[in-house]
C-alpha cells in the first residue's frame, strides 16, 4: 500500500457520510454504556495496570509457556504446530479441515482474517460458514470485517436485510424497498427478524459440519486451557457439535496462570461490548478426542524482541480503541486495508509479516491520544505510532514533508530568519492556494488570517527589544486596545441568568459491592438482581425455595404437560437437537455478574445448556461468590482433573448485538434461562 | 519569580493577539513576563512528523534560552505537552520541562487563581486540546477558569472531548479525513447556536475557524482562552 491508496481510500471513505454516521453511532453507543460501566468499577486502573504487567510477563517468559502450553496439550492428546507464515498456517488449518470433511463452521477470529484463512479453505474445496452474526453478514456481503468485535458495523439494518434477501429469502418491509427511512423501533423490529432468520439458517450448518474452527482469546500455559469469549453461543456450538476442533491463534495469546483470566476477563467485556461479563466463557482444558492448534508467528516472535514496540502484543483485540478513535469513526474499517483496523491496526499492521505495505499507516492519525486513554491493556498506541513514524522517516519514508519541515527546522534556529519568514506570510497570504501542499489545507479551509504584525514585532516595539535574550523588562501596560474582539452577530444576546453549575459530576452510581470471602446474603441478592438483568423482557428467572418439596413442585409445574425427551437431565445424552429444557447443576454462581458457571467432564455434557429453549440450573445458595476474581482464583487453585474438563461461564441468555447494535435475544442458544435455588439438597435426577 | 513567556510559532503568526491577551492577564495579576527574543518553536512538528534529530534540536534550544526562568508559561496545551510528555525522551529530564506550563494550568495550579475577573457576555463552546486533555490531564483548570467568567455560559456538547482534527502535519497530509473530524467535531456545536468557540490551543482554533470561514458563517466565533480571560466586558 502506498501513501496515495490509503489517503484514496479514506477519502472514498469520507465521502460516504452514511458510512461514518453508522460507525459514528455504534462505535459512540458503546464508548458511552462503557464509560458508565468503568465509572462503577473502582479499581479500573489497578486492573489495566495488573493487565499490562501480566501481559508483558507472557512475552518475557514466552519460550517456557509456549513450551508448557505445548506439553500440556499433547498430553491429552492434542497436536500443536508452530506457523511460520500466513501461508502456512492456512496451508494447515485447511489441510487439518479437509481431513475431517468438507464442511466447516467457523467462529469469528481476527488471526483467520489475517492469514486469508477463508479464501485456503474455499480452496481446498470446503464449504465454510461463518457463524459469529456479524462475521456471517460480511462473508454474505463478500467483505471483510471492518471492526473487531463489531465485524458489521458498517452496514445498516437495511443493507443487511438486502443481503439476506438474496441470500436466505428474508423479504423485506415496504421502508427499504423504497429506500425510504423508519423509525427506531422499526429499525430494532427488523435488526430482531433477521437475527432470528440467521439462527435459523445457521442452525443447519452446526448440526452438518464436520470441523468448526474457533481462534483463541487467550491461551492459558499451566492448564492448557483455551479461552474463548462470546455472547451468541456460536462459537460454543461450533466447538461442541463437530467432530474436529482446530483452533488458529497468533502466538501472542498465551498467558501464565489460570489466575491472570481474574484480570483479563474483567477487562475484556467491559472495553469490548460495554458488559459487565459476556454472555459465554468456554475454559476448554479437556480430553478432546480430536483437537488440534495452530499457532501463528507472523512476525511476532520478532516484535516480543523490540524492547519499544512489544507491548503491541499485550494487546487483548477489545476494539476499546477502534471506538475510541475519531479517525476510525470517519473511515471505518476497510480503509486501513488490513485485519486490523484503527490505532491497534495502525501501530501493528506495519510490524507483522509484510508490513512494508502498511508504512503510512501510523502517520494516518492526529496523536489524539484517545485510544492510549481507553485501552485497557495500558498501551500507550499513540506515543507507538509517534516512534514508528520516527523510524519510517529514518528508513526514506515520507519524504514529501519531510522536505518542508527540515527547511522550517533551519528557520527556527534562527530567531530573526523565523520572523522573515512569518512576516512572509501575509505577503505570500493570497498566493499560496497555487502551492499544491498549501492546496491540500484550503480545498476545505480558509488559510489562517494574517495580522499585520507578529506578537514578536509587537513587544519589541513595545518594550524597546528586540532579538537576543531579553533581559527582565519593567512592567508596563500594554499599549494596545485591550477590548476584547466584538461579540458575533448584530446585537449580541446578553445572558444574565446565573452560569450554569460548573460543577455537574455525573453522580455516583453503582458502586462495586464489597467483596466478602464466602457465601453472604447480600451476594446472593445480588446475583439474583444481576441475572434478572440479564433478561430485560423476561428472559431470565430466578426462584429461591427453603424446602426441597416446593422446589420439586415448582420445576413439576415448568415440566409439565411437556413430553419427556423435550426435557434433558442432567448426565443424561442429549439428543443433537433442539429439546425444550435443559436442567444442569452449577459449579458456582457470580454474583458481581449474574453469572453461572458449569463445570463439566465433556464438550456433549455442554449441550443441555446449550441447544435447548431454556436452560434451568438447579443449585444450592452456598454457590455463591462474590465476584469474578474470586471464581478464577478458585479455579486456578484447584488440581487439574486427571481426564481434563472444561468450564463454562454462562451469563445470560445467548445474545447479540450485531446489527446495529440492536440486543436480539436469542441468537444461537437457549432464549431463556432459569435459576432455581434451593437451601435443602435436591437430587436434580428426579 | 521570573516567568519567561513562550509564545509558539503559529500564535506569533495568525493570533499574536492570543499572546498579547496572555500578558495582559499575567500582568494584571501581578506576574511580570518576559519574552526571551531568542525563542522560535518546540520541536512538535518535526517530532510528529518523525524528525527526532530536528525535534531534538529545537528541544535544546527551548531548553536554552529558557534555563534562567522559575516558571515558563505558554498559551498552548499542545506545546506544553511537547515539552512536559516528550522533551525527555529527546534530550534526558530537565527542569526546564517541568516547570513549563500552560497558561490555565499556571493560573489555577500555580497562582491559584480561579476568577480572574472576566466579563464577556454569550454562551460558549470549549474545546481543549487533546496534548493538554490527555497528556497533561490538564482539562480541569481551562474549565475552571472559563466558568468563573462573568455572564459566559459554558455549554456542553456531545463533541466536547473528540480531537477536532488538526493533527499537525496529519491535516495536509491526510486532510480529507482531518477535514471530516473537524466537521463531525462541529455538528455539535453548531447545533448548540453558541456565540463562541474556545480552545486552549491556536492550532485547533486556526483548523476549526477555517472550516467555519468556508461554510460562511459568522458564528460561532472562534477565541483563545487567553483572549476569554483577558476580556473585559460587553463587545462594543
Ligand atoms: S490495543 Fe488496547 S484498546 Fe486496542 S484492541 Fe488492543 S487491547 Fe483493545
Amino acid at each position: 500500500m502506498t501513501a496515495g491508496n490509503l489517503r484514496r481510500r479514506a477519502r472514498a471513505a469520507v465521502a460516504d457520510r452514511g458510512l461514518g454516521d453508522k460507525v459514528h453511532r455504534a462505535t459512540l453507543r458503546t464508548v458511552e454504556k462503557r464509560a458508565h460501566l468503568v465509572a462503577g468499577i473502582p479499581d479500573w486502573e489497578e486492573l489495566r495496570r495488573r493487565a499490562r504487567a501480566l501481559r508483558l510477563e507472557a512475552l518475557d517468559r514466552h519460550d517456557e509457556l509456549l513450551a508448557t502450553f505445548r506439553r500440556t496439550l499433547e498430553a491429552r492428546g492434542a497436536t500443536v504446530t508452530l506457523a511460520g507464515t500466513p501461508e502456512e498456517a492456512a496451508a494447515l488449518v485447511a489441510r487439518l479441515a479437509r481431513e475431517a470433511g468438507r464442511r466447516a463452521v467457523k467462529s469469528k477470529s481476527m488471526t483467520s482474517e489475517e492469514i486469508g484463512l477463508n479464501a485456503a479453505l474455499e480452496a481446498a474445496g470446503l464449504e465454510v460458514t461463518e457463524t459469529d452474526l456479524g462475521e456471517w453478514i460480511v462473508q454474505l456481503a463478500g467483505q471483510p470485517p471492518s471492526h473487531i468485535t463489531a465485524p458489521a458495523i458498517h452496514l445498516g439494518v437495511e443493507d443487511v436485510a438486502r443481503l439476506l434477501r438474496d441470500r436466505a429469502g428474508v423479504e423485506l418491509p415496504a421502508w427499504v424497498e423504497r429506500d425510504g427511512t423508519a423509525p427506531p423501533a422499526e429499525r430494532e423490529a427488523l435488526a430482531r427478524e433477521l437475527s432470528l432468520a440467521a439462527r435459523r439458517i445457521l442452525r443447519e450448518r452446526f448440526l452438518a459440519a464436520e470441523v468448526g474452527i474457533t481462534g483463541a482469546n487467550f491461551l492459558v500455559a499451566e492448564s492448557g486451557t483455551i479461552v474463548l469469549v462470546e455472547n451468541e453461543g456460536n462459537i460454543r456450538l461450533t466447538t461442541c457439535l463437530p467432530r474436529r476442533h482446530v483452533v488458529l491463534a497468533g502466538i501472542d495469546k498465551l498467558i501464565a496462570r489460570d489466575e491472570d483470566l481474574g484480570v483479563l476477563l474483567r477487562l475484556l467485556p467491559v472495553s469490548a461490548t460495554a458488559q459487565r461479563q459476556s454472555g459465554y466463557v468456554s475454559l476448554l482444558a479437556d480430553r478432546h478426542p480430536d483437537l488440534h492448534v495452530v499457532l501463528l508467528d507472523n512476525g511476532r516472535r520478532r516484535l516480543m524482541d523490540d524492547p519499544e514496540q512489544r507491548d503491541l502484543l499485550a494487546c487483548i483485540r477489545c476494539g476499546a480503541c477502534l471506538n475510541a478513535c475519531p479517525v476510525y469513526r470517519c473511515i471505518g474499517g476497510h480503509a486501513y486495508g488490513g485485519a486490523y483496523p484503527g490505532p491497534l491496526g495502525a501501530a501493528l499492521l506495519p510490524q507483522l509479516g509484510g508490513g512494508g505495505r502498511f508504512s503510512d499507516l501510523p502517520f494516518a492519525s492526529s496523536l489524539c491520544g484517545a485510544c492510549t486513554d481507553a485501552c485497557p491493556a495500558g498501551i500507550p498506541l499513540h506515543e507507538r505510532l509517534l516512534q514508528l513514524r520516527a523510524r519510517l522517516v529514518r528508513a526514506g519514508a515520507a519524504r514529501e514533508l519531510g522536505t518542508t519541515l527540515r527547511a522550517a527546522t533551519r528557520a527556527m534556529h534562527d530567531p530573526r530568519r523565523l520572523r522573515r519568514a512569518l512576516r512572509l506570510y501575509r505577503l505570500g497570504r493570497p498566493l499560496l492556494g497555487l502551492l499544491p501542499l498549501a492546496r491540500r489545507w484550503s480545498r476545505s479551509r480558509a488559510f489562517p488570517p494574517a495580522p499585520r504584525r507578529t506578537f514578536h514585532d509587537e513587544w519589541a516595539d513595545a518594550r524597546g527589544r528586540s532579538h537576543g535574550n531579553t533581559p527582565p523588562s519593567p512592567p508596563r501596560t500594554p499599549a494596545h486596545d485591550p477590548a476584547p474582539p466584538p461579540a458575533p452577530g448584530a446585537s449580541p444576546q446578553q445572558h444574565s441568568s446565573p452560569p450554569s453549575p460548573s460543577n455537574r459530576d455525573v453522580p455516583a452510581h453503582d458502586p462495586a459491592p464489597p467483596s466478602a470471602p464466602g457465601p453472604s446474603p447480600q451476594d446472593l441478592d445480588l446475583f439474583a438482581l444481576r441475572f434478572r438483568e440479564l433478561g430485560p423482557a423476561g428472559e431470565t428467572e430466578f426462584h429461591r425455595f427453603a424446602r426441597a418439596p416446593d422446589a420439586r413442585a415448582f420445576l413439576r409445574d415448568l415440566f409439565a404437560g411437556i413430553p419427556a425427551d423435550e426435557v434433558v437431565r442432567p448426565e443424561a445424552p442429549h439428543p443433537r437437537r433442539e429439546v425444550r429444557f435443559g436442567v444442569t447443576g452449577a459449579d458456582a454462581l457470580i454474583a458481581e455478574t449474574g453469572t453461572v458457571a458449569l463445570s463439566l467432564a465433556d464438550r456433549a455434557a455442554a449441550l443441555a445448556s446449550l441447544l435447548v429453549d431454556t436452560h434451568v440450573v438447579l443449585a444450592h445458595p452456598s454457590l455463591v461468590l462474590p465476584d469474578l476474581a474470586t471464581y478464577h482464583a478458585r479455579r486456578a487453585a484447584r488440581p487439574a482433573a486427571p481426564g481434563g474438563r472444561l468450564d463454562i461461564l454462562v451469563t445470560g441468555p445467548s445474545r447479540t448485538a450485531d446489527i446495529e447494535k440492536t440486543l436480539v435475544i436469542p441468537a444461537h442458544g437457549p432464549r431463556r434461562m432459569i435459576v432455581v435455588l434451593c437451601d435443602e439438597p435436591l437430587d436434580p435426577a428426579t | 519569580m521570573r516567568v519567561g513567556l513562550f509564545v509558539p510559532c503559529f500564535v506569533d503568526a495568525f493570533r499574536p493577539r492570543a499572546a498579547r491577551a496572555t500578558v495582559e492577564l499575567l500582568e494584571r495579576l501581578g506576574v511580570q513576563v518576559e519574552f526571551p527574543a531568542a525563542q522560535t518553536c518546540c520541536g512538535q512538528p518535526q517530532f510528529n512528523a518523525g524528525l527526532v534529530e530536528e525535534a531534538r534540536e529545537l528541544a535544546g534550544r527551548f531548553c536554552r534560552v529558557f534555563e534562567p526562568y522559575d516558571a515558563v508559561v505558554a498559551p498552548s496545551g499542545s506545546c506544553v505537552a511537547m515539552v512536559r510528555h516528550h522533551y525527555a525522551a529527546l534530550v534526558g529530564t530537565t527542569p526546564v520541562a517541568a516547570r513549563t506550563f500552560e497558561l490555565c494550568e499556571f493560573l489555577v495550579e500555580r497562582l491559584g487563581v480561579v476568577d480572574v475577573g472576566a466579563r464577556l457576555p454569550g454562551r460558549a463552546a470549549l474545546h481543549v486540546g487533546c496534548h493538554q486533555r490527555r497528556e497533561l490531564r490538564a482539562a480541569g483548570p481551562a474549565e475552571r477558569l472559563v466558568d468563573a467568567v462573568q455572564d459566559l455560559e459554558r455549554v456542553r456538547v456531545a463533541s466536547d472531548e473528540w480531537c477536532c482534527g488538526f493533527g499537525g502535519t496529519f491535516s495536509v497530509k491526510f486532510p480529507e479525513i482531518s477535514t471530516e473530524m473537524g466537521r463531525r467535531k462541529l455538528e455539535p456545536i453548531r447545533a448548540a447556536e453558541v456565540d463562541w468557540l474556545v480552545s486552549t490551543d491556536v492550532s485547533c482554533l486556526l483548523h476549526l475557524e477555517g472550516l467555519l470561514a468556508r461554510e460562511g458563517r459568522d458564528r460561532p466565533r472562534a477565541l483563545h482562552v487567553a483572549e476569554v480571560l483577558a476580556a473585559r466586558g460587553a463587545a462594543p
